[in-house]
């Protein structure tokens, strides 16, 4: 039975939203023969988010001490059973078939290595409103994506994505930055595999106050610049390489 | 002469501030082949660190900086991405060079181009002042591409300690740096660049690995648990996944 991994970060006090989040997961629409997973992981030790979760055997909650949401993505690594991963943040819900949407469009075209999609914003008084500067749906333009995070203006939200548990892990999961891990993640998704854009949205992103991308850090731009340099310097690397990520299954049915 | 640069990189957090100090001065003491010199990246971990009220104000090879909590992986990651050298050095607060041991690093990957990272022998350094060595290394030389990882499959540790690793510049950027893990990023690391590269072993004492109540190594969650769990899960598939990606070109 192939299952899709839906990874979520929380911690204590930015759970409120799970319930939602859960629902938005239940109420998925999957292929035939597909079943999801949730993978739940505090980035804290104190249980009280795990508590706040529905029992239901498809999910599956962790501790660990704190780190931020990088670390805590990537710690869900450890429980995730599926051939494909989602990631979901604590304040988000996943569009009606957006599973779907990704699974179906890995299926049918092998040679895509992960898919992301439009987004919804989801503002305080309730209303939704749709993106505006979606690139055209299909076969991403290859580069897009660094060009985005070059110039400042990324062009899809980063936790829209799915992709194959595989490479998540060859590129060694989110990477250890203080923001900003699911966009870094694409730049490495895009460095060594093509992309495709959903134009069906994928995520219901909640705009509200607190949330970790509205606090400005007094010490954003010294992270931000030492963060482009550690992505930008691994590009260069990678390409230097000529690495190209393909599905394990493919070699083998083509050998 | 060519200046050329190895970075060392340290992240810094809570009490361990209080060793910087001695740290500097092994720094200080290290005596670098010709043409080398070295630049030292503090990164404090969170708020209120104040690794400079322990350092000298007038040494312009150290650089300090500050990124919000996020364990030593991301405090070593954030430094890596302030450094400017050929070759990457991790250096804990709490921990000291033994002099000579910058130039051995240096040497070995110099005179070793097939040779992507360097580790070196420990000396553990006791609250009472006193010295332990290992009595496991391994035999100096070549530590072959896959041989950590073999080793760890088994035993659930490298053979080498990763705390000593000195990387090229190349290869740690291709990895990203350190896993993001509360701990044991070092040696995800050090299983990453098993994975695409030969290593190298001094076996001269290349650090003082000082046990104090402190340290991150004495966390109940450092070597059993549902943490410990995880992390050795998430390193063993990223290991494979990155063996099984090259070895599938």
């Amino acid at each position: 039975m192939p299952i899709i991994s839906v990874v979520t970060p929380v911690y204590e006090g930015g759970h409120h939203f799970l319930g939602e989040a859960y629902d938005s997961l239940r109420t998925q629409s999957l292929p035939d023969g597909w079943e999801w997973q949730w993978v739940v992981q505090e980035d804290g030790e104190t249980g009280v988010p795990g508590a706040a979760l529905p029992k239901d055997p498809r999910i599956s909650y962790g501790t660990g001490r704190r780190g931020g949401a990088a670390m805590a993505r990537t710690m869900a690594l450890a429980r995730v059973t599926g051939t494909l991963v989602r990631p979901l943040d604590a304040d988000d819900l996943l569009s009606p078939d957006a599973l779907r949407h990704g699974i179906d469009t890995l299926s049918a075209h092998p040679e895509i290595g992960w898919t992301v999609a439009s987004a919804v914003d989801l503002l305080p008084d309730g209303t939704l409103r749709g993106s505006t500067i979606d690139p055209p749906a299909g076969p991403l333009e290859p580069g897009i994506i660094a060009a985005g995070y070059r110039a400042g203006q990324f062009p899809v939200m980063g936790t829209t994505v799915t992709t194959y548990t595989d490479l998540l892990h060859a590129v060694g999961g989110w990477p250890a930055v203080p923001a900003s891990e699911d966009a870094a993640l694409l730049v490495l998704l895009e460095a060594v595999s093509p992309g495709w854009f959903l134009s069906e949205p994928g995520e219901i992103y909640r705009k509200h106050p607190g949330q970790v991308t509205a606090q400005a850090a007094h010490w954003e731009n010294a992270e931000r610049t030492a963060l482009a340099s550690v992505l930008l310097t691994r590009l260069d690397a990678l390409r230097r390489t000529g690495w190209r990520w393909t599905h394990p299954e493919l070699i083998e049915a083509s050998s | 002469m060519t200046h050329r640069l190895v970075s060392v990189v340290t992240p810094v957090f809570g009490e361990s501030v209080k060793y910087l100090p001695e740290a500097y001065q092994s720094l200080l003491a290290q005596e670098l082949p010709d043409g080398w010199d070295w630049e030292w990246l503090v990164q404090e971990d969170g708020d209120g660190v104040s690794a400079a009220a322990h350092l000298p104000q007038d040494d312009p090879r150290i650089r300090i900086s500050a990124s919000r909590r996020g364990g030593p992986q991301v405090a070593r990651t954030m430094a890596f991405g302030r450094s400017t050298g050929e070759l990457i050095k991790a250096l804990d607060s709490d921990d000291l060079l033994p002099d000579g041991s910058l130039a051995r690093d240096i040497t070995a990957l110099v005179d070793h181009p097939e040779a992507g990272w360097v580790t070196s022998r420990v000396l553990d350094l006791l609250e009472d002042g006193s010295t332990k060595g290992f009595d496991m290394d391994p035999p100096a030389g070549v530590i072959v591409q896959g041989a950590v990882l073999e080793h760890w499959r088994t035993h659930r540790r490298a053979q080498v300690h990763p705390a000593t690793l000195c990387a090229r510049r190349e290869l740690v950027a291709l990895l990203g740096g350190w896993l993001a893990l509360p701990a044991s990023g070092d040696t995800g690391l050090l299983l990453g660049l098993d994975a695409v590269a030969n290593g190298w072993f001094n076996a001269e004492v290349g650090m003082m690995y000082r046990l104090h109540p402190h340290q991150i190594t004495r966390h109940p969650h450092h070597s059993s648990g549902e943490e410990w769990e995880a992390r050795m899960q998430v390193m063993r598939e990223r290991a494979e996944a990155l063996h099984s990606w090259i070895n599938r070109k």
